[in-house]
């Protein structure tokens, strides 16, 4: 079966549609608007680029984040355009989002899948290298309890940086494990899901912020 | 289609196409196998070029069998099977075949794998639930049936029950357990071969509600119906111990895999979260298989996680440490003020009591005395859920009468007590005795230490049930 991505404000979207919070978000379709944005929503802010082509945000310099003031979201709103410009040539833009940076945070991500033999898949882990290099993760079959959802939590090598380490004060667990288990829920219920990816997930002392959304759906025939 | 083992397992008829009067044939040790044993059940060996196969008559054919067959065993040639499976078809009685011929879909030559299909397309149709091909079938301890070409493995008793994927391991796993101190008695045994029908989950359910199987053993390389697997030892798991030696760990072992059987092996921490879904628990090899089987079959799990090392020996004592250490959910016993003094009072002097708490070395000058002595010590500490006994019995002391005593002292205790005597030839009589009363003993210091490990981790997920731990 064939399956088709949702760009982000769509992933967004589908979550909040299903109970899944969301950081406020909106999209900019001109500097003026960002700022805008920007302000309402109240510095710092973050700035990404929104297409249906552009898979890899970062790697065309569509991102831009911790902007402090309304100069600084009007110069990046022009930098991210003409440096996608250039990198993803007639890639058909749909907007700049622009949502709330978030300070002190952790970054995590949360996966979803659905394996062959098994069906759906949860998988957790750090951001960044941890992910990448060290592989460090942990996997997990829904329907997740709340005690499956907290294992994979602390199974995983760097939970001390979840925990708190060497005097920094712990990040929000029982939110990541209800994030999980929310995940974890919407796979049982929502079977044309292939992938759900949120990555990163900004974890602080507060909250889990879902960041970065990346859906894909199957395509019934 | 009836998803049970039972047509297997408890044949009215069995017919055996393909028996020999060879010895060097297949067909030959199958009906050697199901007449020389403890089996009473009417056996019908089929060949057209014999009047009659180990004192047994001798059937043309398939359909000229007048009496009820439920089980057909195969052992002729793979281009011949496919005729035998419409003819069992067209009789009507058959509900169970068992492939035992090779040369199908693990050849990877496209007509065989053919053939392979078409036997499952007839079976299919007539409901005849097929194990195999190229498999060896069933043993059953309790009614002596054995389907198998194996001459040597033993048929001891006991309340675990074994499926296997490949027959190499599954024998191995049966003369491993033969080949303990004490045999290690199994239940029944299932070999699926190529797996174009029974599979791990059939033998799973069957054993699941079969009350003669206390815990189960499986080796597999691939569960294709992973949510039902789920689903089904979720329902098993909390009654019976579900060990799982399931290969595919890296990218090698699974190409091999897929090259043995042909099998998808799929993404190995989706296993492992599966399996510890469930409580299953996976087993690092064939020891530690066997380890684990042999502690659950002859002593009550932990009511905790709080083990205590006994050790006549540093060395041995260290590496039973060690491996307890690398699992943060075992804790070494807390031994009370009054427990350590009542220990300095039965142990050689220079003993070194709780240091660290939980751990007791009662060195090489501990005799028969202090060994038992110091066991019912720590056995009667209510901070102790398990105990790991270790000794390298010196030259002065007897292997055999310290056997004895160590059996006697952990007689009546209600917590699991894993032994190692360290010392080869010289302690293998002793291991038999403490194995006949039921004190499982193992190789070596971590060896036990890891089978504790596993202990804990099955009353771990038993109360995690919130239900009542079975002891």
């Amino acid at each position: 079966m064939s399956t088709h991505p949702l760009i982000e404000t769509e992933a967004r979207h589908y979550l909040q549609s299903r109970g899944i919070s969301i950081p406020e978000y909106r999209l900019a379709t001109s500097p003026q608007e960002a700022v805008d944005h920007a302000k309402a929503l109240d510095f710092p802010v973050v700035l990404k680029i929104v297409s249906r082509e552009i898979v890899h945000k970062s790697d065309v310099g569509g991102v831009r984040v911790n902007l402090r003031t309304a100069e600084e979201v009007a110069e990046a709103y022009g930098s991210i355009l003409s440096s996608v410009s250039e990198r993803a040539p007639g890639a058909k833009i749909d907007g700049v989002l622009v949502a709330r940076h978030v300070e002190n945070a952790l970054e995590v991500i949360i996966g979803a899948t659905v394996d062959k033999q098994f069906g759906p898949v949860i998988m957790f882990g750090l951001g960044g290298i941890f992910v990448e290099v060290f592989k460090d993760v942990t996997f997990g079959t829904p329907p997740l309890s709340r005690p499956e959802a907290e294992s994979m939590v602390r199974d995983i090598q760097g939970y001390p940086l979840i925990k708190g380490v060497r005097g920094q004060s712990g990040k929000n667990e029982p939110a990541l494990t209800n994030l999980l288990v929310q995940v974890s829920d919407l796979m049982m219920k929502d079977r044309d899901l292939a992938e759900v990816d949120l990555n990163p997930v900004l974890v602080t002392s507060e909250d889990a912020y879902i960041a970065d959304a990346r859906i894909i759906i199957t395509n019934r025939p | 289609m009836e998803e049970t083992l039972e047509h297997f397992y408890n044949p009215d008829g069995i017919a055996v196409v393909g028996a020999s009067q060879n010895p060097s044939k297949a067909g030959y040790q199958v009906v050697r196998n199901l007449t020389q044993r403890d089996y009473h059940g009417a056996v019908y060996p089929v060949n057209p070029g014999a009047d009659n196969i180990d004192g047994l008559k001798c059937y043309p054919s398939l359909s000229s069998i007048e009496n009820h067959v439920s089980l057909v065993l195969i052992t002729t040639p793979a281009a011949q099977v496919v005729g035998i499976m419409q003819e069992a078809a067209d009789r009507g009685d058959v509900k169970a075949v068992v492939v035992l011929s090779a040369g199908f879909s693990e050849t990877k030559v496209p007509e065989n794998a053919a053939m392979e299909k078409k036997l499952l397309e007839i079976a299919r149709g007539a409901k005849i639930r097929v194990l195999g091909p190229n498999c060896t079938g069933v043993i059953d301890t309790a009614t002596g049936l054995d389907t198998t070409i194996e001459p040597t493995v033993a048929q001891n008793r006991g309340g675990i029950s074994v499926f296997s994927q490949s027959g190499a391991l599954g024998a191995s796993i049966l003369c491993f357990m033969d080949d303990q101190p004490t045999p290690l008695g199994f239940n029944k045994w299932t070999h699926s071969g190529n797996t174009c029908d029974i599979d791990v989950l059939d033998a799973l359910n069957y054993y699941g509600n079969d009350p003669s199987t206390k815990n189960i053993l499986i080796y597999s390389e691939a569960i294709n119906k992973g949510r039902e697997f789920i689903e089904a030892a979720q329902r098993i798991s909390p009654q019976k111990a579900i060990l799982v030696l399931k290969v595919g760990r890296t990218e090698l072992g699974i190409k091999a895999a897929y090259s043995h059987t042909g099998s998808l092996a799929g993404v190995d921490q989706v296993y492992e979260a599966a399996f510890r879904k469930v409580g299953a628990l996976r087993m690092a090899g064939l020891e530690d298989m066997i380890d684990t089987a042999k502690a659950l079959e002859m002593q009550p799990l932990p009511k905790g996680n709080r083990i205590c090392i006994l050790t006549e020996a540093g060395g041995p004592g260290s590496m039973a440490m060690d491996e307890i250490g690398a699992f943060p959910m075992i804790k070494l016993a807390e031994i009370s003020a009054a427990g350590q003094q009542r220990l300095k009072e039965v142990v050689p002097p220079i003993s070194l009591i709780c240091q660290p708490m939980g751990y007791i070395d009662i060195t090489a000058a501990a005799m028969e005395e202090h060994h038992t002595e110091a066991l019912k010590c720590v056995l009667a500490e209510d901070g102790v859920d398990g105990v790991i006994l270790l000794s390298v019995p010196p030259t002065f002391l007897s292997p055999e009468s310290l056997a004895r005593s160590l059996a006697l002292a952990a007689r009546d205790s209600k917590k699991p007590v894993l032994t190692c005597l360290l010392a080869g030839k010289w302690v293998r009589e002793a291991r038999k005795i403490l194995e006949e009363a039921r004190l499982p003993t193992f190789d070596t210091a971590d060896r036990a230490a890891r089978t504790m490990i596993n202990l804990v981790k099955r009353q771990q997920y038993l109360s995690s049930l919130g239900g009542e731990v079975r002891i």
